[in-house]
């Protein structure tokens, strides 16, 4: 079976920095693969080659077996691959309930099919938790609910793969706890997922794979506990000090 | 959103008709002669708004696409009749919003505006050097279907249709779009929105629109130059967008009433007249800086609820 997303050899460079440097790794339908590594070490340089929003100079990247690299965002999105951004990015002219229309696909898909009933900005404003606040204009959310608002916004096109930018950076316990709970409802309706994150406390929960990126270099791949003794995962993190997955 | 979209429609066809009213009782041409104008203007700047007001792409340009109908009357106005040049000015006001807006896709903020404003100045060149065709400076004379009065009604009907189509869209799916991608474009790709496709949209809509526009004012003012590609005839059709208030369709159109009204009602005051205008302007946008369609809205919000009176956006 061909892995739902493949990453090949991808190599990125802004002038002299060498971004990333041959990574590669696949992502098999229905898994959660966590993506850690200091600042800096090319995480969301990793997620805007895959999405679109940059190319990347070497390297491939398939999704079920169909090349994407080169394809501007909105055609990445429409083969079923959505991202949210690390910093929220509203739409501030227009309502909840408008952000999350005016990106929702034509059809449902299976994942969004399976999510709860009513139509698509329904169900995913309901994940969501924002489906009583549709007629507020975006710009006026919490930080919280922004975070979720880019979710539902990249839900509602449909996606096979949902790609997360540090979904948890500036969230509180109770946010954190929503989030997750949103996460594992997706993943339960057969979403795939790639999260980027800087800490795996709060993904030790779920995270079935963690891919670690050092300095553009893919250091590490395999299953959380494993991961987190690997030394050179150690030596990445404080110096080998601290254990990432309580750093 | 037909809970926003009511109560505009319901205004657009008291003003207009209020102004198909307004023959029975003024017989002076002169005033007749400013109110067309006025009208046409207004479907400049609506049509400008679509594009600078949503999508966010401030144009400085737009007089190549009203000066493309405008010319295009007079190249073609003897050798067709009228009801073929309209879709002959409107087609070629397209043509050029392909021409300014595929390089303009890459370009934002000043870079963008700075683009636009060198086509007319562009255009306004070729007028003096292919004189033979253009007419050079003495431009080209154009003799007119329509009388005055049926020059003013044809110009609010155009006026009618141009703001109701531009309202219907911005208050559709593809409005809402177009101001999401004037918000922030990278989420809008990120939300599955071909933006490039939106953006030359927004120019082919608004040039199409204005190009009709070009075609009744070619006939209006029996005569086409190199003027209408001036900084002054673009600058002012922005001005009327801003003092109006961008990104509502009916602000912009407001505002071309009110600067065409009140030049023109300032010329006794002869060589005050610039300075007088230029002051009310610079007080418009200093006080309202929504536009007159954002003061009329605050006023509209103290007034008690009342009836149909519930249209608080």
């Amino acid at each position: 079976m061909t892995a739902l997303l493949a990453v090949e050899d991808v190599t990125k460079r802004f002038r002299g920095l060498t971004a990333l440097s041959r990574v590669s790794f696949n992502v098999a339908r229905g898994e959660i693969l966590v993506v850690i590594g200091p600042n800096g070490a090319g995480k969301t340089t990793l997620f805007n080659v895959i999405t679109g929003f940059a190319r990347p100079d070497e390297g491939r990247i398939a999704l079920e077996g169909k090349a994407v690299t080169g394809l501007p965002p909105h055609a990445v999105v429409r083969l079923g691959l959505a991202r949210t951004f690390q910093i929220p990015r509203p739409f501030k002219s227009l309502t909840v309930g408008e952000t999350v229309d005016m990106a929702r696909a034509s059809k449902a898909g299976t994942v969004v099919r399976a999510l709860g009933h009513g139509g698509v900005v329904e169900r995913v404003l309901r994940l969501v938790q924002l489906w009583e606040r549709r007629d507020e204009e975006a710009g006026t959310l919490s930080q919280g609910d922004l975070k979720l608002l880019e979710v539902a916004r990249a839900l509602a096109t449909n996606p096979a793969l949902l790609l997360l930018d540090e979904p948890y950076a500036g969230l509180g316990p109770a946010e954190m706890a929503r989030l997750t709970r949103v996460i594992l409802d997706l993943h339960g309706a057969g979403l795939t997922l790639i999260i980027i994150e800087h800490k795996l406390r709060e993904l030790m929960k779920f995270a079935q794979r963690v891919v670690v990126l050092h300095y553009g270099e893919k250091i590490a791949d395999g299953a959380p506990t494993e991961v987190a003794r690997d030394p050179r995962v150690l030596q990445a993190y404080m110096g080998g000090r601290r254990n990432p997955a309580y750093a | 959103m037909t809970r926003r979209l009511a109560p505009r429609f319901a205004l657009l066809l008291v003003a207009i008709g209020g102004l198909a009213l307004v023959p029975l009782w003024v017989s002076n041409p002169y005033v007749l002669s400013v109110l067309t104008l006025a009208a046409l203007y207004a479907i400049f700047a609506s049509s400008w708004d679509i594009l600078s007001g949503y999508i966010g792409q401030l144009n400085f340009g737009h007089a190549v696409f009203f000066g493309a109908g405008a010319y295009t009357t007079g190249f073609l106005g003897p050798h067709l009749p009228p009801l073929l040049v309209f879709p002959a000015g409107a087609a070629a006001a397209v043509v050029f919003a392909f021409l300014v807006g595929l390089p303009c896709l890459k370009l934002r903020g000043p870079y963008l505006s700075l683009t636009t404003l060198v086509f007319p100045l562009i255009l306004e060149r070729l007028a003096f050097t292919f004189r033979d065709v253009s007419g050079g400076e003495y431009g080209i004379t154009v003799s007119s279907p329509l009388s005055a009065i049926g020059l003013y009604y044809a110009s609010l009907g155009l006026l009618l249709a141009t703001l109701g189509i531009l309202l219907a869209v911005a208050e559709s799916r593809i409005g809402r779009t177009f101001r999401a991608i004037g918000d922030d474009d990278q989420a809008a790709m990120a939300a599955g929105v071909n933006t490039t496709r939106f953006k030359l949209s927004a120019f082919v809509l608004g040039a199409g629109l204005a190009g009709l526009g070009g075609v009744l004012y070619a006939y209006h003012i029996r005569h086409v130059g190199p003027e209408i590609f001036g900084l002054f005839t673009s600058f002012s059709i922005v001005i009327m967008g801003i003092v109006g208030g961008m990104g509502t369709i009916l602000g912009p159109a407001l505002g071309a009433y009110f600067l065409t009204l009140l030049g023109e009602s300032l010329r006794e005051f002869e060589t005050y007249r610039q300075l007088i205008y230029a002051a009310v302007m610079i007080l418009c946008v200093m006080l309202f800086p929504q536009g007159l369609w954002g003061l009329g809205r605050a006023l509209h919000r103290l007034l008690p609820r009342s009836g149909a009176a519930k249209d608080a956006r």
